[in-house]
């Protein structure tokens, strides 16, 4: 009995408490209805003061949700640049400050900013981003603050709050900032550098008399806790770095950009750890190369391997030689000096490369010969950059369109020029590079434009007609010559025949 | 071809795999299955229908954006403003048919559209004052005196650059 009794009581309290909650909500309901009306009518009648139509189709009749379609392409890599779109009205603020991830990109030093105004920038950014990955970037160009300086307040503020870091890019004059970010990365707490996915670190000043060790001498680069979640490396500096002296899961990159002073095989020791990059950028010493290219190597394998881009002083031999990538689909070899031997290597690398391989970009220099055209059979997009011969680019630093040069000079251009591109000429006999759709000649020297405009508009004309089983041309790039005369006005009328057909002419002015 | 009627009762016959382009429009097919009824659209008018027509069928075959493309956080800060030159010329509308396009392009699930709208409206905000994308589109300032200077104490910095 005194358990039902008791059973009826529970019973008439949950009901009671049922009742006092539904009565709660519907006030609650009550409320809210009551705002939307007031704000409703508030914002009649501010647009009625304002002299503004109230049904006609604007912005302002963009639900919440496709605003927010269109903030993040406001942010550019700097959400700074969210700050006067926040203060333009209520829903557009709302909507902003609900939107925590837009403002986790925060961008210091290249504003030339007093340290009060980046300072407080830094910490609204921090606190509106909450939880969401930090994303930094520190470059040099700043009057009042020093990039130490920014890395050390960045620092102070980013870790009073242990916010996680995905993303740190820093950008120096001196080789010393380098080290010191190196250094301290690994002594701060775990929980804000643990899932760092890319670190890039840029030193512009490249004449630095220290070796990165010489500046760290307890040697605790990047250590002693390795970054598990590094994905994406940028060493763009001077100084040569040692895999083993550098705590970074190297196997675990899946892009990775070095610009140390390094031989080949300095470079070749460190690419083979890198078992998982999909991109790389090296700038190897190529000085011995053709010594090492004697020795016995191990490959480096690089199976996932999409995208390379070697810089080099001179014809790189060694790496070409010992890189195994079968997927490959993008390759860069941008050559300062293109020496008579030594393209033996390179060119059989691009052959080895042939079935992936769709985007390629050359120097000019190295296109003397055509016989790194005569295997790549399915290349859709070729860049030949800079100049054609390096004596004769030399001469031509003051970039004059001039007409003031001499014949012989002239003449000379002409013909060097015109034997560079006449293997990509399609005859009834030669259809060299058949699935060529994309042409592009940047970095042009403007004394050279004569001889290429008319080299290239011979190529057009070969590959426009999609006969003998050559891909017709979609796109071509180069500097056009600004004289008027026949032959140019030929050319000129041909183009926009050829626009018409499909053809995209863009000018690299 | 696909019998489409706007919500000014206007017809419109488009080849099927134009229309497609729209998620929303697919969908319907999908469930209707082979039949010759009319596609009733009741959010989007006739100038607006016409207007989006035009750009399915000047990317029609072009690979559909897959759901979770942009989503990511890391999208975010890859995200650019760049508009290619056809689209640019498409989207050179009154600014009511812009948002238009918009609402249509987000109500029939056509992404890149929506992409290529949102984009137009970005670099319309780009690098302006409150004020001037206030008095761009015609947004009143509906913030309280006290609201306001709170706004402005708080991002004084925004000011000094």
């Amino acid at each position: 009995m005194s358990r039902r009794r008791a059973t009826r009581a529970q019973r008439g309290v949950k009901t009671s408490e049922f009742e006092v909650d539904e009565e709660i909500r519907l006030l609650d309901e009550e409320q809210a209805e009551a705002n939307r009306r007031f704000e409703e009518r508030r914002a009649r009648l501010l647009r009625r003061k304002a002299g503004l139509p109230s049904g006609s189709v604007g912005v302002q009749s963009m639900p919440p949700e496709l605003l927010s379609e269109v903030f993040p392409h406001l942010v550019n890599g700097d959400s700074r640049n969210l700050v006067w779109p926040s203060h333009v009205c209520r829903l557009w603020r709302e909507a902003l400050l609900r939107e925590a991830a837009l403002w986790r990109f925060i961008c210091v030093g290249e504003k030339n900013e007093q340290k009060r105004v980046s300072l407080a920038y830094l910490k609204t950014c921090i606190t509106r981003a909450r939880s969401r990955l930090l994303s930094f970037s520190i470059k040099p160009h700043n009057e009042y603050m020093s990039s130490e300086a920014y890395f050390k307040e960045i620092l102070k503020a980013a870790t009073t709050g242990t916010q996680p870091w995905e993303s740190f890019s820093f950008t120096t004059l001196e080789m010393a900032d380098c080290v010191l970010i190196l250094i301290t990365i690994p002594r701060c707490q775990p929980k804000v550098f643990a899932p760092l996915k890319n670190l890039s670190l840029t030193c512009l000043g490249r004449l630095q008399p220290w070796s990165l060790y010489t500046l760290d001498p307890q040697q605790t680069l990047l250590g002693p806790v390795p970054l598990q979640s590094l994905q994406t490396l940028t060493l763009d500096f001077g100084s040569s770095i040692s895999a083993a002296k550098t705590s970074v899961s190297w196997n675990r990159l899946t892009s990775l950009k070095l610009a140390s002073d390094m031989t080949s095989l300095a470079y070749l020791s460190i690419l083979c750890l890198c078992t998982n990059l999909e991109s790389c950028s090296i700038s190897p010493n190529t000085d011995f190369d053709l010594g090492y290219v004697t020795g016995s190597y191990e490959p480096a394998i690089l199976a996932k391997l999409k995208k390379l881009e070697l810089v080099c002083d001179s014809n790189p031999a060694f790496i070409p030689s010992l890189l195994v990538c079968p997927c490959l689909e993008e390759a860069t070899f941008k050559l300062n000096h293109c020496m008579e031997v030594g393209d033996t290597e390179l060119i059989a690398f691009l052959a080895k490369c042939e079935a992936t391989l769709r985007r390629l970009k050359l120097s000019a220099d190295f296109c003397r010969t055509d016989k790194w055209a005569g295997s790549m059979q399915n290349l859709e997009e070729l860049t030949i950059m800079g100049g054609y011969d390096s004596d004769f680019d030399s001469d031509d630093s003051s970039d004059s369109d001039s007409d003031d040069d001499s014949d012989d000079e002239d003449e000379f251009s002409d013909h060097t020029i015109s034997s560079f591109f006449s293997p990509l000429v399609v005859t009834p006999k030669k259809a060299l590079l058949p699935r060529l759709k994309v042409l592009q000649v940047i970095d042009q020297s403007k004394r050279s434009k004569n001889a290429v405009n008319a080299s290239l508009f011979q190529i057009a004309k070969s590959r426009m007609t999609g006969k003998r089983n050559v891909a017709k041309l979609q796109r071509i790039v180069f500097k056009m010559v600004d004289r008027t005369d026949a032959k140019m006005d030929q050319y000129r009328r041909q183009y926009a025949k050829w626009e018409k057909d499909g053809l995209q002419v863009e000018l690299d002015e | 071809m696909v019998l489409l009627v706007t919500s000014d009762n206007e017809q419109f016959n488009a080849d099927k795999d134009v229309v497609e382009r729209s998620v929303l429009i697919k969908n319907m097919l999908e469930d209707v299955g082979e039949s010759d009824q009319p596609i009733p659209l009741p959010n989007v008018s006739s100038s607006v229908l016409k207007k989006v027509l035009e750009y399915c069928e000047h990317h029609r075959g072009e690979p559909l954006p897959s759901a979770d493309a942009d989503q990511s956080q890391d999208e975010t800060r890859k995200r650019t403003t760049d508009i290619s030159e056809w689209d640019q010329k498409f989207i050179t509308v009154d600014q009511e048919m812009l948002f238009e396009i918009i609402l249509a392009a987000n109500y029939l699930d056509i992404k890149s559209l929506l992409d290529v709208g949102c984009k137009t409206v970005a670099n319309m905000i780009k690098g302006k004052t409150p004020e001037e994308i206030r008095k761009l589109f015609n947004i009143v300032n509906d913030f309280t005196p006290e609201e306001e200077a709170q706004i402005k104490k708080e991002n004084e910095w925004a000011e000094d650059r």
